[in-house]
């Protein structure tokens, strides 16, 4: 342990270690797991392949833990000789597994990278614990963090910190992920059995990162069992899941499928019902190959592939045919030139597609819209010496959005929007001290589509005061180069626009306080503060007109905004009841020339105060409960003040107009709900082991308001209320083999 | 420590709060509405003015026509000025006629509106400049086979307004709803228990058109085939092409658009000072087609 003291004094003779951290069972690499040595301050984290790097270590013998939440502690005695460059994998032992040798006593987990300033995790255990709208979703459940809000019940998008859907960066295996929806918006595209981590960036984010104003969403899929074949099974009430992985030669494999399946249901109900669909289905299919050519070169190739499809007759000489999804791909290569840098390469490939048919009367009105994105990318990390890290990497690629309107066989509008686009980006993070961790950099963006070339400089500081407690401070600077036109209850029409000559890019500067700190052993307590501007935003005009022969920017509106906001989150993170509790508080602001008389409005999703307890208690060995409660003022809405009528000149009826308020002055009633999910577990005929889930969302029956409508029917016109989702049950099966 | 924590946390909460601004809900405030449509060819018509109702009371237009209210309408010159006045005298509460009814509207010309309501000090004031002459003719014939591979076809000599390329409204109204049917999309469709009746199918608007969506001619027509999704009765129909200023242009595209929130409309966008409402204008033609239904 005397070398330990010293591990980062001389630079001659110095070692160092590097190595994966996994989880033992499968073999999976843990993102973000800590290696510390131990009794010393000195530890770092895994990047996001799992591989952590400790450099600059004395020779001599040390004794280093490795950590993961939800996983046992390992720790593992190293006799470094001088000048060695070691490599040492850890296998972690998941929670509940006993193994006796290697177990060390459990402590709250000291994440290095999930206590940094402005990100949180949410594990995919956590996920599928809890209870769903008849399915497991993950923006649904990141919706229940701090910061992070949703739209209403039927809607899945997120709205990080005062941003909308469009400026959150939703990546997938290194891929952007354009559309990440099933069912119109009501779930999110990621099906849980496949995923192994959900990294959430939700501001401040670091400069590996860039294209989106507000947060990132980085998604990473399991690599797949490399010990031993495994299945699971899941059979719910909207659909069914089956995944698959095992080893495969000298790597390994995962294969997981998704389908609806509410055929029957839907056949049920077009015996009784008008209106039903003929056909209602969606898919997704993530699959996952890895190759470990030696230990310093490992190569995945990855991909999604996921669709819905909604073929609907609801009257005479009217039909309705939507096709929208998403296929995904990316070939990775991940090589250790040495114990002190590690590079990650990739080339990426991402289309998205829309194609809306609708006849009417005998006239046909069809879209094409897609999104085809191919990039390639290279990262490195170097880490010198204990107290330096060095990050850098570019991304290029080419955009192609084809967007196009056919109206009675005429074509309407058509366009096609090529862009070369390159960033480059070098960070470096400094630990001066144990106490200090100071990280700057800068990303540059080229975006050929207008010729705009910006400068994002990024930085963050953290003071750790001790073990338990950390205060941090972060500034960015972030470009948007795309626009999203996109309705908060049907996203399967969403079309991306891009910048190009006087539609400049939208940007922002982000500033952020934060303090975590750790309470006893169990419980965590973090605080943040964030205020974020909002410059150049470009959005499509509401009232377009008849666009032909329009120029570009002239379909735009152009405005500004801001939020700020202060976020609490205490957590517990083990012990038989677990969970979180967070509360926001936060304030949005928008404003957009010509549009309510010029002054800022907050937008439909801003809510001031937002409360959400997630809870897990283990009943038994066989039972755990399940308990979710979501509290938010309610959203802001457009008071109708009054009305009055037009003789309009063009129909055969008078044209009602109801004469608003400002913007978003309203608010609804308060938004609240309670979902409780009882899960038994098993083994079951021998076959392998299975969860039960019985859940019951909105206990209660709370009819939050999502938005009133008015009858001009009647008069006085009257305003009716439409709910979001009433008491909704829940049932489902999974076996895991 | 734990002190420490506390007092962290309290600063970060009142940095939050102390930050937050005010934006309060306003109140209803009666605003005096003017509604009128010049077009070209034709006598100036009538003047609508009315005030706003409150979102929860009984709408009649009676109920809330403005009387005594002063209403002129001013022919501009090039340069602004006042060329000819035409004074309005109330007909019934709230509808204004021309005293004289031999004014007729004169395309490319700009057309002033002044209200004056009593007890009001700001005059409603709002502006047309009328788009220019064009003529429309059929090139499928005068009787068309509903849903047949001969569609309906309508060729018009380009209106004409300054700074801008034209927009168009197609209305189409039917002649004789005793004697002929609904078309089998809005047979279906109508729904007499949800107040929907053939009375409210009688005349059908297109959206906006402007010439860009036309074929363009050598000769420097245009042509553009109908959808027939706006037909709603077999047996004549009378097809009005209506060439629209931008006050048109605007009320018609905000009440097509707006927010795609749920369960809300933007307010209407309009040209009125001191008010709400659209003084608007329009140039247009007209042709008969007779939509014949296909046979089984």
């Amino acid at each position: 342990m005397g070398a330990a003291q010293g591990a980062h004094g001389q630079a001659q003779q110095q070692s160092s270690i590097s190595g994966y951290v996994r989880d033992a069972e499968s073999g999976e690499t843990l993102i973000m797991a800590t290696v510390v040595v131990e009794g010393t301050t000195i530890g770092t984290a895994a990047n996001n392949s799992g591989y952590y790097m400790l450099t600059a270590l004395q020779p001599g013998s040390y004794v280093f833990i490795a950590t993961y939440i939800g996983y046992q502690p390992l720790r593992k005695e190293i006799e470094l000789a001088p000048g060695e460059e070691a490599r040492v994998d850890f296998a972690l032992l998941p929670e509940g597994v006993m193994l006796e040798e290697v177990v060390v006593s459990a402590e709250a987990d000291e994440e290095e990278e999930r206590t940094r300033i402005g990100t949180t995790r949410m594990s995919t255990r956590q996920i599928l614990q809890m209870p769903a709208i008849l399915e497991a979703d993950v923006f649904r459940s990141l919706q229940l963090l701090p910061g992070i809000k949703s739209s209403s019940d039927f809607s899945s998008g997120l709205y990080v910190r005062g941003g909308g859907p469009d400026q959150t960066l939703i990546m997938l295996d290194r891929t952007t992920v354009y559309n990440p929806t099933h069912v119109f918006g009501f779930f999110s595209t990621f099906n849980p059995d496949a995923l192994k981590d959900v990294q959430v960036y939700k501001g401040g984010y670091p400069a590996r990162y860039g294209g989106r104003l507000g947060s990132v969403i980085d998604v990473y899929n399991k690599d797949g069992n490399r010990q031993q074949m495994a299945g699971r099974l899941s059979i719910g009430l909207l659909a069914s899941r089956a995944s698959i992985e095992g080893p495969v030669g000298p790597g390994s494999f995962m294969l997981a499928l998704r389908r609806s399946t509410m055929e029957p249901l839907l056949a049920a109900l077009r015996e009784t019902e008008e209106g039903i669909p003929d056909k209602f289905y969606f898919y997704d299919l993530n699959g996952k190959l890895n190759i470990d050519a030696g230990k310093n070169d490992r190569f995945s190739l990855t991909f999604y592939g996921g669709s819905d499809r909604l073929g609907i007759v609801p009257a005479e000489d009217l039909s309705i045919q939507m096709m929208y999804g998403n296929r995904t791909g990316s070939l990775n290569w991940t090589h250790i030139f040495s114990n002190r840098l590690f590079s990650n390469f990739t080339f990426t490939g991402s289309r998205y597609f829309s194609f809306p048919k609708f006849k009417f009367g005998g006239t046909n009105y069809d879209q094409q819209n897609q999104v085809f994105d191919f990039s390639a990318k290279a990262d490195i990390e170097y880490v010198p010496n204990g107290r330096h890290a060095i990050e850098a990497g570019v991304w290029a690629g080419n955009l192609i959005l084809k967007y196009s309107e056919t109206f009675d066989e005429s074509a309407e509008f058509s366009s096609r929007i090529a862009s070369q686009y390159a960033s480059a980006y070098v960070q470096e993070t400094w630990r001066p001290t144990y106490h200090w961790m100071i990280q700057g950099g800068v990303r540059a963006n080229a975006f050929s589509e207008g010729g705009f070339v910006r400068l994002e400089p990024r930085f963050s500081i953290e003071r750790r005061q001790n073990e338990r407690l950390r205060f941090q401070a972060a500034y960015g600077r972030y470009y948007q180069f795309l626009t999203l036109i996109t309705n908060e209850v049907f996203s399967g029409m969403d079309v991306w626009l891009t910048t190009a000559d006087g539609v400049p890019p939208a940007w922002g500067d982000q500033f952020i306080l934060g303090v975590k700190t750790a309470l006893g052993k169990a419980y965590r307590l973090d605080a943040e503060v964030y205020y974020r501007t909002m410059e150049d935003l470009f959005e499509l005009d509401p009232n377009l007109g008849n666009v032909s022969g329009s120029d570009y920017e002239d379909l735009f509106r152009f405005g500004d905004g801001y939020a700020y906001g202060f976020e609490l989150m205490l957590e517990k993170g083990i012990g038989r009841l677990n969970g979180f509790a967070g509360y926001t508080y936060g304030n949005s602001r928008r404003r957009f020339a010509g549009y309510n008389e010029g002054r800022f409005y907050p937008p439909k999703y801003d809510r001031t105060h937002e409360i959400n307890a997630v809870a897990n208690y283990d009943l038994s060995r066989r039972w755990r409960v399940t308990a979710v409660y979501s509290y938010a003022t309610g959203q802001a809405y457009t008071r109708a003040l009054g009305r009055t009528q037009y003789e309009d000149p063009f129909t055969s009826n008078p044209a009602d107009e109801i004469i608003n308020g400002r913007v978003n002055a309203s608010r609804l009633p308060a938004y609240h709900r309670l979902d409780v999910g009882f899960t038994n577990m098993g083994r079951f005929l021998g076959l392998g082991d299975y969860e039960l889930q019985l859940q019951v969302i909105n206990v209660y029956n709370r009819r939050n308001t999502w938005f009133y409508t008015f009858d001009f029917e009647e008069n006085p016109v009257r305003r009716e209320t439409v709910s979001m989702l009433p008491i909704v049950p829940n049932i489902s099966f999974t076996l895991t083999f | 420590m734990y002190r420490s924590h506390t007092y962290l946390l309290l600063g970060l909460i009142s940095v939050a709060l102390v930050a937050c601004d005010s934006y309060e809900q306003d109140e209803f405030v009666p605003e005096v509405v003017v509604e009128s449509y010049l077009v070209a060819g034709e006598p100036l018509p009538e003047v609508r003015v009315s005030v706003t109702a409150p979102i929860s009371s009984r709408y009649t237009f009676e109920n809330f026509g403005v009387e005594g209210a002063n209403v002129i309408v001013n022919l501009l010159g090039e340069e602004g000025g006042v060329e000819e006045s035409y004074s309005f005298v109330e007909e019934s509460r709230g509808v204004y006629l021309p005293a004289e009814e031999s004014a007729v509207v004169q395309p490319l010309r700009r057309y002033a509106l002044e209200v004056r309501v009593p007890d009001r000090n700001d005059v409603v004031r709002s502006q047309t400049l009328v788009p220019g002459h064009f003529e429309m003719d059929t090139v499928s014939g005068d009787t068309i086979v509903y849903q047949s591979a001969v569609q309906l076809e309508a060729r018009i000599t380009n209106s004409i307004y300054p700074g801008r390329k034209s927009y168009y409204l197609f209305t189409i109204e039917a002649e004789d709803t005793l004697n002929y049917g609904l078309t089998p999309f809005y047979a279906d469709i109508i729904d007499e228990d949800d107040g929907m009746s053939k009375s409210d199918l009688v005349r059908n608007s297109s959206g906006i058109t402007n010439e860009n969506d036309f074929t363009r001619h050598g000769d420097g027509t245009l042509s553009l085939k109908l959808p027939w999704i706006g037909i709603a009765f077999y047996g004549p129909n009378t097809i009005i092409a209506n060439a629209i200023d931008d006050n048109l242009y605007d009320f018609k595209r905000s009440q097509m658009g707006g927010s795609s929130s749920p369960g809300e409309m933007d307010n209407l966008l309009d040209h009125v000072e001191n008010g709400r409402g659209v003084f608007g204008s329009m140039v247009r033609d007209q042709l008969t087609v007779f939509i014949a239904e296909p046979e089984e």
